[in-house]
């Protein structure tokens, strides 16, 4: 891939390397390896964890990509090694089914406060305690602030996370980061481009093939040949029409319009 | 508005819902550059060429979008950009005195040099709109449902692509090479990714359309289609909403249906309705 050139400004930066990196039309380790550094020149971070909602169970997470920067820093301070650290994250992060858990780790609890961010502030954190006991390393919280971001799709478990730790010291910086309107544009966009990738509505769940393959119909054909393609007969088409409907819920004259928006996201 | 946040906005927007007005702001975008005083976006596939925007002197010119040429491969600087600069473009110039050296050895063609490719007498740029990964190489299906259109040949970038053509005032070549170096080519992967997104689409046909041009339909024609797109209403009602004739409304409807087939959410998709929220930002004449 062509590298991208340095700017002064992080956030331009940053969003280069999202709208060129993070893209429907990239393989997995690159689009993840590309937001993680991405997040990390943004917010002048030293390491990065993304991970997504796994496509299988639809309630799980899995690591993508786990970025230690050991090199310079975004903004140049020079740190204690030189060269980006990538391996892999924990290969498989249970979330609850429900709010009250039982939670086995923080991507857990963070998945279920709904909020793109989840602040959790030293090993003292009430957040910590929500952790089920046996599960809970109080070491790992110590001596650090710990993010959580969260971007959600419509499900209860977010499509993707990134979590990354900081010194308590410097945390400050990085709220301020974080409420800011550069965070708050480049945030909107990486969630864009997830979804572009990902794309999973919701409210197609059900459906069967035969039913996406009427809609695909509804979206780019007339009655006629809709009728010819599936091979069924007209007053059957309308039928299966008029049911889709009713399960979309939406009035039948909106329903190709409802079939184009899922087709685009196909 | 300057090249960052130009290039900021192409990024976000959605690239099958916004095309039209993406492709207005790619064209904007690269005008934005200093010494550039024009661009043209052009599609170009195996055989033809078609000029899907056309922005010169800070304006649209829809009279002239959407005109098919013929692909003259390879004796223009269109296609040997294509097929030997994907990754830099070139810098077309014409006459007989030399060239000067560009910052960061920027590839140039003349007369001279290139005796094969045709040079016209305008100082230009032609930058393929490419994205940095390797597009020969098909993505593993199963990341994205969108990928899946990747494996058909007419897919591949090589074949079918973007190109902007930018003419440069010849004075100012060197400043606008400098600007390329800065922001050029990070402007033209962001739009070089936008634009894969369109053509790899599989069901990009159903609203892109090289040859498709919005700025033909009439104002009635546009008032009718975009009231029946919102509200989906029977012609006796939008009839009495647009308050015109019903005859005058079944004439226009089947004026279209004649022209562009009788699937009327296509042409609505195609002139940019569904992800339209402010119609005068997509530069196209408004009602």
């Amino acid at each position: 891939m062509t590298p991208i050139l340095e700017t002064p400004n992080r956030w331009i930066s940053a969003t280069a390397q999202v709208a060129i990196g993070v893209s429907a039309n990239s393989e997995a380790t690159q689009t993840y390896r590309a937001l993680a550094l991405a997040l990390i020149t943004a917010l002048n971070l030293r390491s990065c964890l993304i991970t997504v909602r796994d496509r299988e169970t639809n309630q799980h997470h899995v690591s993508m990509s786990m970025i230690r920067l050991n090199g310079h820093l975004p903004n140049g301070e020079a740190t204690y090694a030189s060269q980006y650290l990538i391996q892999d994250g924990p290969e498989f992060i249970p979330i609850a089914d429900n709010p009250d858990g039982p939670h086995l780790n923080m991507h857990s609890v963070a998945a279920w406060t709904k909020s793109r961010l989840t602040v959790v502030d030293g090993h003292l954190d009430p957040m910590v305690r929500q952790i089920t006991s046996a599960y809970r390393y109080i070491d790992e919280w110590v001596g650090k602030t710990s993010f959580f971001v969260n971007w959600y799709d419509g499900r209860d478990v977010p499509l993707c996370t990134a979590s990354f730790g900081i010194r308590p010291a410097q945390a400050g910086a990085l709220r301020e980061d974080l409420d800011s309107t550069e965070w708050s544009e480049l945030y909107q966009l990486v969630g864009q481009r997830l979804i572009e990738r990902r794309p999973d509505p919701v409210e197609l769940d059900g459906l069967s093939d035969r039913d996406l393959e009427v809609l695909t119909c509804l979206a780019r054909d007339s009655i006629e040949d809709a009728a010819e393609k599936l091979a069924i007969t007209k007053s059957s088409y309308l039928r299966r029409r008029r049911e889709l409907a009713r399960r979309m819920n939406v009035a039948i004259e909106q329903l190709p319009t409802e079939a184009i928006r899922w087709i685009l996201q196909a | 508005m300057d090249t960052p946040s130009i290039t900021q906005q192409i990024a976000r927007l959605n690239a099958l819902t916004e095309m039209g007005l993406l492709f207005d702001t790619v064209c904007r975008a690269w005008v934005t550059a200093p010494g550039c005083t024009g661009a043209r976006l052009i599609h170009a596939d195996g055989a033809n060429r078609h000029q899907i925007r056309y922005y010169f002197d800070g304006t649209f010119d829809h009279t002239r979008v959407s005109r098919p040429m013929r692909n003259l491969r390879p004796l223009d600087p269109l296609s040997y950009a294509l097929e030997g600069k994907k990754d830099t473009g070139v810098v077309v110039w014409p006459g007989d005195d030399d060239p000067p050296v560009l910052p960061g050895g920027f590839p140039v063609i003349t007369p001279k040099d290139v005796a094969h490719v045709q040079v016209r007498n305008h100082c230009r740029a032609v930058m393929p709109l490419s994205w940095g990964h390797d597009l020969s190489k098909p993505v593993p299906l199963g990341q994205s449902s969108s990928s899946a259109a990747t494996l058909e040949p007419m897919n591949l970038l090589n074949a079918n692509a973007l190109v902007i053509n930018a003419t440069i005032n010849p004075d100012r070549i060197i400043e606008w090479a400098e600007w390329m170096r800065e922001h050029g080519f990070v402007l033209k992967h962001v739009c070089g990714e936008r634009m894969t997104r369109v053509l790899r689409h599989p069901h990009r046909d159903f609203w892109y359309d090289p040859e498709f041009s919005p700025s033909a339909l009439s104002v009635v024609e546009r008032q009718y289609l975009r009231l029946w797109w919102e509200t989906k209403l029977p012609e006796t009602k939008l009839a009495e909403l647009l308050e015109l004739d019903p005859k005058t409304i079944a004439k226009t409807r089947r004026g279209l249906v004649e022209r562009y087939g009788d699937n009327l959410h296509r042409l609505a998709c195609r002139m940019g309705y569904m992800g339209a929220t402010n119609e005068d930002s997509s530069g196209i004449p408004t009602l």
